[in-house]
């Protein structure tokens, strides 16, 4: 096997299902102990991905690369990847023991290193109290956690894992994230984690990837895919977003420096991902609702569209005010300063923003 | 009917008549199921050929009788030998079978499906001609060969119901995590699917076995010069003095019947809750 600093690497892989393109040439590369996302809406190809890089399904087109080593035709039952199911799978039959040891059981080690093998995974995911206990007397996190050393006492090269929290409520969900990257950066194995759950998968990865339409629209830090989106899907799916739709008006090295909303001359200075900007694109700019503010006067010195509370809803440390700007358009804002004395519905306030917050993606 | 209903019924008049009326209708049901089965018992125990009432006085002569008759051993032999190669051979077709129409798919699973089912649905009587007419056009000797292969015929198709249902119910990724944890194909089959359909197995094999031992219409058109069990009894129902006797050797083999299913029903449902498992799964889904 050559070293590879990559414990996976996908070069242009499709997938089709008769006339069905589920993957459409994706590439990707995934250091070695990174814990890695692949985040989308249902449909948009990732499970698909991960069941290619497992080996249950075979990539129509492209190379699957596992720890440097070509992967393509490799049966899923000699990868060096394993699988925690969403169901969990676990085998009903057999004890916790007895499911965490069957990877290594098929392996040919000698029983006493299963054994041990076996209890320092289950130490890992904190079970070692259950090892005699058959999976339907265990509770759902219990099964998770199962799961969880029944994959890792392997030593994958990468761990996979297909929406595992899916099917727990939210408190223990939450749990089970921080639990999950505690475990990752102890055994150091690269994870390669399916959700549908951008929140998740912000708590969780070092970086991640955005996927639409069997295509990756971005791969970054979750900082990365929040402040500077690639694309108006991804600013849309990754946290909250308002998107002004404008033309580019004026251009500097690439990045807009005055744009147009929608008649109003709204002039502001924005970053932009992807390709370079020309002036007379069409662009969005994308504002994080945390990111704007409210104001009972136009305020000097920074980009703002006049508007109109709709509504001020209180959220406990904060309050979301929706605004309808000109146009009928509605803007949200998460204003830690503005109280709802000071705005409130039928109001007529102005919006600002600060133009280093301002992003731009080109449609 | 559960107690908790009948005693909050039971309080009022409409209660009172629905338990009456609940009671009745059970005492129906069971007497049309158990009724024959019980008038044969009762006869077999009647000092007379006649089976008519008034009754003549006990007797367990019809079983002294019955015990010295050489043709009821050797043709309730003759339906053993048949069932125990029919019920393995019907198990295996019907787990092949089942793993083939739930796991994979082809082209004409639906029609492969619809024929494995169509046994299940065609009336045996036609099942037993169309035998006949085959084996005689096909120059094969009737005998216990051919009734085995019919048995076959109409008992696989039920082990492949049972067996393909709880495979659709086992969660369908246990398969796959045990190819991903490095089991061949051949390991996933012995050491998590079978170990799973066991239970299942076991019900299949109680049914096939009794369909086999029981069935007389496709063993009667296949069967030759054999004589199973059920043939026996019907040609010597045409002799009224042997009647009581096959009243008494009916009577055995269905409480022998009774208590080897019942028993075995009893060892599986034990097994099953050392595993955690619920035995009405088989018969009803989980």
């Amino acid at each position: 096997m050559t070293e590879s600093p990559y414990a996976l690497e996908l070069r242009n892989v499709s997938k089709h299902f008769g006339d069905i393109v589920a993957v459409d040439g994706i590439d990707l590369q995934v250091p070695q102990g990174e814990f890695f996302s692949l985040l989308g809406p249902s449909g948009c190809g990732k499970t698909t991905t991960l069941r290619m890089i497992a080996g249950f399904e075979e990539p129509t087109e492209g190379t699957l690369l596992l720890a440097g080593r070509e992967s393509n035709d490799i049966p899923p039952f000699r990868r060096n990847t394993n699988l925690v199911f969403q169901s969990y799978a676990l085998f009903p039959h057999m004890t916790v023991f007895e499911n965490v040891a069957f990877g290594p059981r098929r392996a040919r080690i000698s029983e006493r290193d299963v054994h041990k093998r076996v209890m320092e995974a289950l130490e890992t995911v904190r079970m070692h109290e259950y090892v005699d206990r058959l999976p339907r007397s265990l509770s759902g996190g219990q099964r998770q956690r199962v799961a969880l050393a029944r994959a890792i006492v392997n030593r994958p090269a990468v761990l996979l894992l297909d929406e595992p929290l899916g099917a727990l409520d939210l408190k223990l969900r939450k749990e089970m994230q921080l639990e999950l990257k505690r475990i990752q950066r102890e055994v150091g194995i690269c994870f390669v984690y399916v959700t549908h759950d951008q929140e998740e998968a912000m708590t969780m990865s070092d970086r991640l990837a955005v996927m639409n339409r069997g295509r990756i629209e971005q791969v970054g830090s979750p900082e990365e895919v929040y402040h500077r989106p690639a694309t108006r899907f991804v600013a849309e799916f990754i946290g909250e977003a308002n998107l002004l739709d404008g033309t580019v008006e004026a251009v500097e090295q690439g990045a807009p420096t005055r744009v147009s909303v929608a008649g109003d001359t709204v002039t502001t200075v924005a970053s932009c991902a992807g390709a370079p900007c020309e002036v007379g694109d069409r662009v969005s700019l994308v504002l994080r609702p945390e990111h704007l503010h409210l104001h009972r006067d136009r305020p000097n010195g920074v980009p703002a569209m006049p508007g109109r509370v709709v509504e001020a809803i209180f959220q406990g440390s904060l309050i979301r005010f929706v605004i309808e700007g000109p146009d009928r358009r509605r803007l949200s804002v998460l204003d830690t300063t503005a109280s709802r004395d000071q705005a409130a519905p039928g109001d007529a306030v102005w919006v600002s923003w600060l133009p280093e917050w301002v992003h731009a993606v080109v449609e | 009917m559960t107690t908790g209903s009948s005693v909050a019924l039971g309080s009022t008049a409409r209660g009172r008549l629905s338990l009456a009326f609940r009671t009745v209708f059970l005492a129906f049901v069971g007497f049309v199921l158990f009724g024959p089965v019980v008038i044969l018992a009762v006869f077999s125990l009647n000092d007379s050929i006649i089976l008519g009432f008034p009754f003549k006085g006990a007797t367990t002569s019809w079983y002294v009788q019955a015990f010295r008759e050489p043709n009821i051993w050797a043709s309730l032999w003759t339906s053993l030998k048949v069932a125990a190669v029919v019920t393995p051979v019907s198990l295996l077709l019907g787990l092949t079978s089942a793993i083939a129409l739930t796991r994979f798919r082809f082209r004409l699973r639906g029609t492969i499906t619809a024929f494995v089912a169509l046994p299940l649905v065609i009336p045996w009587l036609v099942i037993g001609v169309g035998s006949l007419l085959f084996f005689s056009a096909t120059d094969i000797p009737l005998g216990l060969f051919t009734i085995g292969v019919s048995h076959v015929v109409i008992a696989f198709p039920l082990a492949t119901a049972l067996l393909s249902a709880q495979l659709y119910r086992l969660e369908p990724h246990l398969h796959e995590a045990a190819l991903d944890l490095g089991a061949t194909e051949r390991e996933a089959l012995r050491l998590v699917v079978l170990p799973l359909l066991v239970p299942t197995l076991a019900a299949s094999a109680i049914f096939v076995f009794s369909w086999s031992f029981n069935n007389f219409i496709v063993s009667f058109f296949t069967a030759g010069f054999e004589n199973t069990f059920p043939i026996w009894v019907f040609s010597t129902l045409r002799r009224a003095r042997d009647l009581p006797m096959v009243n008494a050797i009916s009577t055995l083999v269905s409480v022998v019947q009774v208590i080897v299913v019942v028993g075995a029903w009893q060892a599986l449902r034990r097994v099953m809750d050392r595993r955690g498992q619920d035995i009405r799964e088989i018969v009803i889904g989980s």
